[in-house]
């Protein structure tokens, strides 16, 4: 079988069963891997009204056909579940080095359900799959565990884990891998703590079947193009962390909780500024040509200690523009701590922001927090995360998340995110079809299943006025489709986003792997239809217009000094056009012609 | 006049894109398999991931898997430098692999196999940043690097 | 005479120096200066500052310049 590798490891947590199932090719084609795959498997198996901590729930690590076939940047994989955070159904997609090892090692998908009743690992060497006895590594911070299951296992095994915050069932922990990548969003790693799995283990052999290789080559060349233009040698250069200069520059970058698109001190948490002071080389994931992740170490005269990757962009926005610390030292302890813990770096962000606005406006005090936490307090707010991971004092409402701590204090409007998830780290009034995005998406506050900063801020096909809502339903459909095929190909979005031509050269890949010719229209029409399916899913966990929403700091108050100040976001607007396009009723439901047409009933 | 892929640690990121495409390479039986594990180079980082290496034969002057082979399999080419292991008459003993003191000689199945430096080199043209090259050998650059491969071995 | 303050961003930081760090460094210009002439001044081709910003708010290379003002200048990038 080309691309795919033919099985699907179904296991059993409960009764500690394993079964190796045939891969549906038919749903495969229809749903291609990654975010698809599993989401159909979710609509057709899963007890929709389910505790997403619960036994009843499913937890799926998936990769896509293209994963290690030297298509562009080929080494990604997902984590699919019913989200705790978000109560929606979600995709966490992480790099690293862990996809290699699960593709090789033979199988396209697990699927875990039910509950261990004492602490597990799956152990994963191609043919031999078992469950082993975690007793020794629950409660260990994830750098512990991925060294003591090494020493167990094998030298050579990739690690995916939780640390004591999935344990701890935080709502927004994170599936870790590599010690340092994650699948930090929707609280996936509260799932696999909540089925007391506490890590999955692997090494693989076998080889990823492709029909034209001579095709794939050209990805090589390609690679060449992107890193000798100015955008692949900055993004090689200053990783992620270079957007900060953009997003600042734009008055797009959240500050203060939102209040703000400018950081003062945007240029102290910058991609130059760790180059200067805790970068100690790039470093790239497995089977990508673009060097952008950041092998950091704090310096010697540091206030601080450690060292790990990062900060990623998404962190030096939430850990450092949202809550207006602007110390790279403080900001990299922070998120070391977060990886360590195993946290997602933006809803801690999230989280810590509504905490500092509840305090400032007198909702949450000193005694109830244990401490003052105002705005810019580092210290405090490492105190904060600790908590949070360990459920200690305040930290143990603190993991529930903002949109809960909003609530409960009593200042809703506070929660800066959707459908209970944090946004991202793109300011929706300076960019208003990321508003769109951000309303839409299917697991709340993502950017990743389809960022208009290209169209919106680049320009790139063709210029756009970002403040208006001109032909942003169009755009933001558009990217949606697209990146639910790529994600679902099991491939990193990157330079797939930063090409003019990123969907036509994926649908030559995906050909070129799997020997069946996909068109750009074909691969949009996929794409859609696995957008529709996970609406679906949602549709039938309640989700409809009403959950499409954005705070009112977003659509009601005007944008602040700089670069599209007085602009708000417009978007029942643009809802009502997206809704339209998409084929979707006035409640934002599918209907069934739509339905129908994409083979979705 | 002697041929050899040379490794620059500098510019490593750690992709393990070379790996891939020269598993492609030895993929047999008209099947075409991206297969990391019967790679002729292979990538590790050292403890404090301050290195990432690519371990690739240095076609030794004097070289020891040679030496070590009971069935004389492995030989050294005059012309070209490059040492090849005669697949039909390995016998998958593992001897040359524990006697190259670089890590750069591998059992894949029942075959021990090592980089014999492809007309086009896949993991050259693979790599995004110029840290493998076809080069020509020579003494000080192969102890450099034949120093960094036992500073960080596999 | 007027002095600016300049911030160079992402590739355009290292191909033309600007000043010590990305902080960014001061720049003595003729009174009545644009844009187009400050970047003149760093040797950067028109085509390679995407976004030019000045006291917060969107200009472009025929905006005029005075003294005090804030300048930054981005090459094109992408977002993630």
């Amino acid at each position: 079988m080309n691309g795919w590798m033919g099985t699907i490891l179904r296991v059993d947590l409960t009764s500690g069963g394993i079964v190796k199932e045939p891969l549906d090719v038919e749903m495969a084609a229809a749903y291609v891997g990654g975010r698809g795959l599993a989401s159909r498997i979710l609509y057709d198996e899963l007890n929709m009204g389910c505790d997403p901590l619960g036994p009843e729930n499913m937890l799926i690590f998936i990769t896509g056909p293209l994963t290690i076939t030297g298509a562009l940047s080929s080494g990604r994989y997902m984590v699919v579940t019913k989200s705790p955070l978000t109560g929606t159904v979600c995709t966490s997609n992480s790099g690293g080095y862990f996809p290699e090892a699960f593709k090789t090692a033979g199988y396209d998908a697990i699927v875990f359900t039910g509950r261990a009743e004492r602490p597990v690992y799956l152990l994963v060497q191609d043919d031999h799959v078992e469950l082993r006895d975690a007793s020794g590594l629950w409660g260990r911070d994830v750098p512990a565990t991925c060294e003591k299951v090494r020493r167990e296992t094998h030298r050579g095994v990739r690690v995916a884990c939780i640390g004591p915050a999935g344990e701890n069932l935080v709502r927004y922990a994170a599936v870790m891998n590599d010690v340092n990548r994650a699948a930090a969003r929707s609280g996936v790693g509260a799932v696999m703590g909540s089925k007391n799995l506490k890590a999955v283990v692997v090494r693989g052999t076998k080889g990823v079947r492709v029909a034209d290789p001579e095709s794939l080559l050209k990805s090589t060349i390609i690679a060449d193009h992107i890193k000798k233009a100015d955008l692949g040698i900055a993004f090689g250069e200053f990783g992620t962390p270079l957007f900060v200069d953009v997003m600042n520059a734009n008055n797009i970058m959240p500050t203060q909780n939102f209040r703000l698109g400018f950081f003062e001190e945007g240029d102290e948490i910058n991609g130059a500024e760790i180059i200067d002071r805790t970068l100690v080389r790039s470093k790239a994931c497995y089977g990508c040509a673009l060097n952008c992740g950041r092998n950091t170490r704090l310096p010697e005269d540091s206030k601080y200690k450690g060292r790990g990757d990062g900060p990623e962009y998404e962190t030096c926005f939430s850990l450092g523009s949202n809550i207006c610390v602007g110390d790279l030292d403080a900001l990299t302890r922070m998120n070391y701590l977060c990886n360590e813990m195993g946290l997602d770096t933006m809803d801690a962000g999230t989280t810590l922001g509504t905490v500092m606005e509840l305090f400032e406006m007198g909702r949450l005090t000193e005694k109830e927090i244990g401490f003052p936490l105002n705005w810019g307090d580092a210290d405090n707010s490492l105190k904060l995360l600790s908590m949070i991971a360990r459920l200690e004092g305040f930290g143990r409402e603190a993991a529930m998340g903002g949109k809960f701590l909003a609530d409960a204090y009593d200042a809703p409007d506070v929660f800066m995110g959707s459908k209970g998830q944090g946004f991202a780290g793109y300011h929706p009034r300076g960019m208003v079809g990321q508003g769109l995005l951000y309303a839409t998406s299917p697991e709340g506050g993502n950017h990743t299943t389809g960022n208009t900063i290209q169209p919106e801020i680049n320009g790139i096909p063709e210029p756009m006025d970002p403040l208006s809502s001109e032909g942003k339903a169009e755009m933001v459909i558009s990217r949606q489709d697209e990146t639910a095929f790529i994600d679902s190909c099991g491939v990193c979005v990157f330079p797939y986003m930063l090409m003019e031509q990123g969907t036509e050269i994926i649908a030559e890949f995906y050909s070129a792997v799997v020997g069946v010719t996909h068109t750009e229209d074909e691969v949009r029409k996929i794409g859609e239809r696995i957008f529709n399916l996970e609406r679906l899913v949602n549709h039938r966990l309640g989700f409809t217009r009403k959950d499409d929403t954005l705070p009112k700091r977003l659509t009601q108050e005007p944008h602040s000094e700089g670069i599209g100040e007085g602009n708000t976001v417009p978007l029942e607007e643009m809802l009502e056009k997206y809704y339209m396009l998409r084929g979707w009723d006035r409640e934002g439901v599918p209907a069934e012609e739509k339905l129908k047409e994409l083979g979705l009933l | 006049m002697g041929l050899r892929i040379s490794f620059n640690e500098e510019l490593c990121t750690n992709c393990h894109l070379c790996s891939m495409f020269c598993s492609l390479t030895f993929t047999r039986n008209g099947i075409f398999e991206f297969r990391p594990s019967i790679a002729r180079v292979r990538v590790v980082e050292n403890e404090d991931e301050t290195k990432y290496v690519a371990h690739v034969c240095l076609q030794c002057e004097t070289p020891a898997c040679a030496e070590a082979c009971p069935e004389e399999a492995v030989s050294k080419d005059p012309e070209t430098g490059i040492v090849t292991i005669n697949e039909d008459e390995c016998i998958g003993c593992g001897m040359c692999v524990d006697a190259c003191e670089f890590g750069c000689v591998f059992l894949v199945g029942d075959k021990a196999v090592k980089c014999e430096v492809c007309d086009d080199p896949l993991c050259v043209r693979a790599c995004a940043v110029k840290a493998l090259e076809l080069c020509e050998w020579d003494e000080e650059s192969v102890l450099e690097q034949g120093d960094l491969y036992r500073e960080v071995g596999l | 005479m007027i002095r600016v303050s300049v911030r160079l961003s992402g590739l355009l930081r290292n191909r033309y120096k600007a000043g010590p760090s990305s902080k960014g460094e001061e720049v003595q210009l003729r009174a009545g200066s644009t844009v187009a002439d400050l970047l003149i001044e760093y040797g950067i081709e028109p085509e390679k500052a995407h976004l030019i910003v000045v006291n917060r708010l969107k200009g472009d290379l025929s905006t005029t310049l005075k003294s005090g003002d804030e300048v930054r200048i981005l090459p094109l990038a992408a977002g993630g």
